[in-house]
């Protein structure tokens, strides 16, 4: 008898929980929580809302706590991972019953809940299911010795969720969850953690083995001959090491940061813009800017001789030659395009009545063929015929700009194909003409699908005009993307029907 | 700066007791001018860092000027007690390798 695969029916909304907070004794000084920091570019924060996206979730309610300014800043409106992220305020003491009786839930529908501080290693999609389906829902576990542990992550339905009224505060979830007979557990591999500085190490070090390459360097990056690199290492965008360093094995360096001569690192994470001094030697350590975080020793140390550790100004990727400059013109030319934009999204938003922070969709008003359709075509975002390029503009692109002075996003993305020529691409393009537009986007974006693809006849497809440096791309896109923005501007206000909050994928499917 | 000193029995040395908290430019002159006397009696000095919780780079420069008297000597300088802020920062500036630390005043006699 074969059953059918529970994960087969991807869900399409989430709860995602990032409400950790820096209250550990390793945490002390440090002004991120572990899951907001940087791991090779991208936070445990950010990958998980990725490993969602992967597996078709196209609305994310992400539960913040304390940190919820940071977690706000990052994921905004989720729309350059193609989904959309909505907020909600998760108090120390509620329990997550309460919590998620705030929602109106679909008894019948199945929703991913997920823990930022836990990843799982593989993509969700491509987990396998074994023994018998559940209607309740599935936990994904892997075995630690003898003892089964939740990795904080599940598909469970509308009803199992409901039904959980003694649903206990998320430290305690895990033992509920394993406790409850009636959900199926799918075992997975241990997943990554960042619940400790000691677990981000951990890793750190899981995902430089897992990386097709032992060594990489990002952008702008400068080392010197006489440097040693003992891989796994990750070296980000605009780093420098000097004369005489040893890095590695197990080491990421996160963009801007100095490494200077005779320094020896091994098993180390060195956060974003951090000058690290001469003849040091670092092993087992976290640091920020001149907090030292030695996880063998458990203490967090500030440094006050700034020839030891430092921060630097941050400089990130942006001081690519131009890039900061044509941020700061782009910001100042598109002004009045962007005042009207905001004019027209105001507009739009009176006109269908949403409120500000949009609810679960309401049962009876769900397409039931909606959830099979996720990863397929919206026909919105990939022709180029959208009619929401406005809201795109005024929510994304330009805020986006100071986010590109920053370096942290980079002018990109698709190119504008027919809508007939995107359905014949291969899966992973098409996924890619789903999920994004062109415009500005997550340079992690770029790097992925520069690293999967093995269809060099698509490359082009992707067009970081900033990364190359080509002035002749970069015009193309801009041309492109701002001719459908003006083209969506001067059209007539659209019905409350054809919103893109209001209509999210549900009809999209080619 | 207060320093407390003992002395081991059967004329071996010295355990000299840091009161301090810090041990940084504010208070290093002192710390020398208190302990070179001691470094220059004995043959073997033991300096108990357990309730020096922060050190900069200036207390580590004058650890390092004793370390020197007592090389010159012939004689041995030891730490011991060290909590885990000033351990990291030896670790960093990779001192735990120039100096002889334990982890308790036991072990550091013994080691005499």
């Amino acid at each position: 008898m074969t059953h059918p695969n529970p994960f087969a029916d991807r869900a399409d909304a989430a709860i995602l929980l990032a409400t950790q907070r820096s209250t550990t004794a390793d945490d002390a000084g440090f002004s991120l929580p572990s899951m907001l920091l940087p791991l090779q570019g991208r936070s445990f924060l950010q990958r998980a809302v990725e490993h969602l996206v992967r597996a078709g979730c196209r609305h994310i309610h992400v539960a913040v706590g304390d940190a919820a300014a940071p977690v706000r800043e990052l994921l905004q409106d989720g729309e350059r991972w193609g989904c959309r992220v909505s907020y909600h305020y998760l108090n120390g003491d509620e329990s997550l019953a309460r919590f998620v009786r705030r929602f109106d839930l679909d008894p019948q529908r199945r929703y991913w809940l997920a823990d930022a501080t836990r990843l799982p290693v593989a993509p969700l999609p491509a987990i396998e299911t074994a023994g018998e389906p559940s209607a309740a829902g599935h936990s994904l576990c892997w075995n630690e010795g003898t003892v089964t542990r939740w990795t904080g992550w599940g598909l469970f339905s509308g009803a199992w969720l409901q039904a959980c009224e003694h649903l206990p505060e998320s430290s305690q979830l895990e033992q509920f969850v394993l406790r409850d007979p009636r959900l199926g557990v799918q075992a997975v591999v241990r997943p990554l953690a960042a619940a400790t500085r000691g677990e981000l190490l951990g890793a750190n070090r899981c995902l430089l083995a897992a990386r097709a390459a032992a060594f990489s360097a990002g952008r702008g990056s400068e080392i010197h001959p006489s440097a040693q690199i003992v891989a796994p290492v990750h070296i980000g965008a605009g780093v420098k090491v000097a004369a005489g360093a040893v890095i590695g094995p197990n080491v990421s360096i996160e963009s801007g940061s100095f490494i200077d001569r005779g320094t020896h690192l091994s098993n180390s994470l060195v956060l974003p813009d951090t000058y690290v001094g001469e003849d040091l030697d670092l092993h087992g350590i976290i640091t920020n800017g001149s907090l030292l975080a030695n996880i063998p020793l458990n203490t967090v140390t500030e440094i006050l001789d700034p020839n030891l550790l430092a921060g630097l100004p941050r400089q990130g990727a942006a001081d690519l030659p131009g890039q900061r400059a044509l941020a700061r013109a782009l910001r100042l030319a598109l002004l009045p395009v962007h005042w009207l934009a905001r004019w027209r999204t105001r507009h739009q938003r009176e006109e269908s009545g949403l409120p500000a922070v949009v609810p679960f969709p309401q049962p009876g008003r769900t397409d039931p063929g909606r959830i099979a359709v996720v990863l397929a075509l919206p026909e919105a975002l990939s022709g180029g015929e959208s009619r929401d390029w406005a809201t795109h503009f005024c929510r994304t692109f330009y805020p986006g700009l100071r986010e590109m002075m920053g370096g942290r996003l980079q002018l990109g993305g698709p190119a504008l194909r027919s809508h007939r020529e995107v359905r014949r691409l291969p899966p992973e393009w098409r996924r890619l003409y789903a999920l994004n537009r062109c415009g500005l986007l997550n340079e992690s974006l770029l790097q992925d699908l520069a690293a999967s693809d093995s269809d060099g006849q698509f490359a082009g497809d992707v067009l970081a005009c900033a990364a190359q440096g080509d002035f002749r791309v970069t015009w193309k896109l801009l041309r492109t993307y701002l001719g459908r923005v003006l083209r969506d501007l001067r059209r007539s206000p659209p019905t409350p029907a054809s919103n893109p909050i209001a209509a999210v994928p549900s009809g999209a499917a080619d | 700066m207060q320093l407390d000193i003992e002395k081991i029995q059967e004329g071996k040395g010295a355990i000299v007791i840091v009161q301090s908290e810090n041990l940084d430019a504010g208070n290093v002159k002192a710390f020398k001018d208190r302990l070179l006397p001691v470094l220059e009696d004995h043959q073997n000095v033991l300096i108990d860092m357990s309730k020096l919780s922060f050190i900069d780079s200036s207390g580590l420069g004058a650890l390092l000027s004793c370390l020197r008297t007592m090389n010159g000597k012939k004689g041995q300088l030891k730490l011991f007690a060290m909590a885990k802020p000033v351990q990291a920062l030896f670790e960093l500036v990779r001192m735990h390798r120039i100096f002889s630390i334990y982890n308790t005043r036991e072990e550091a006699l013994a080691a005499l």
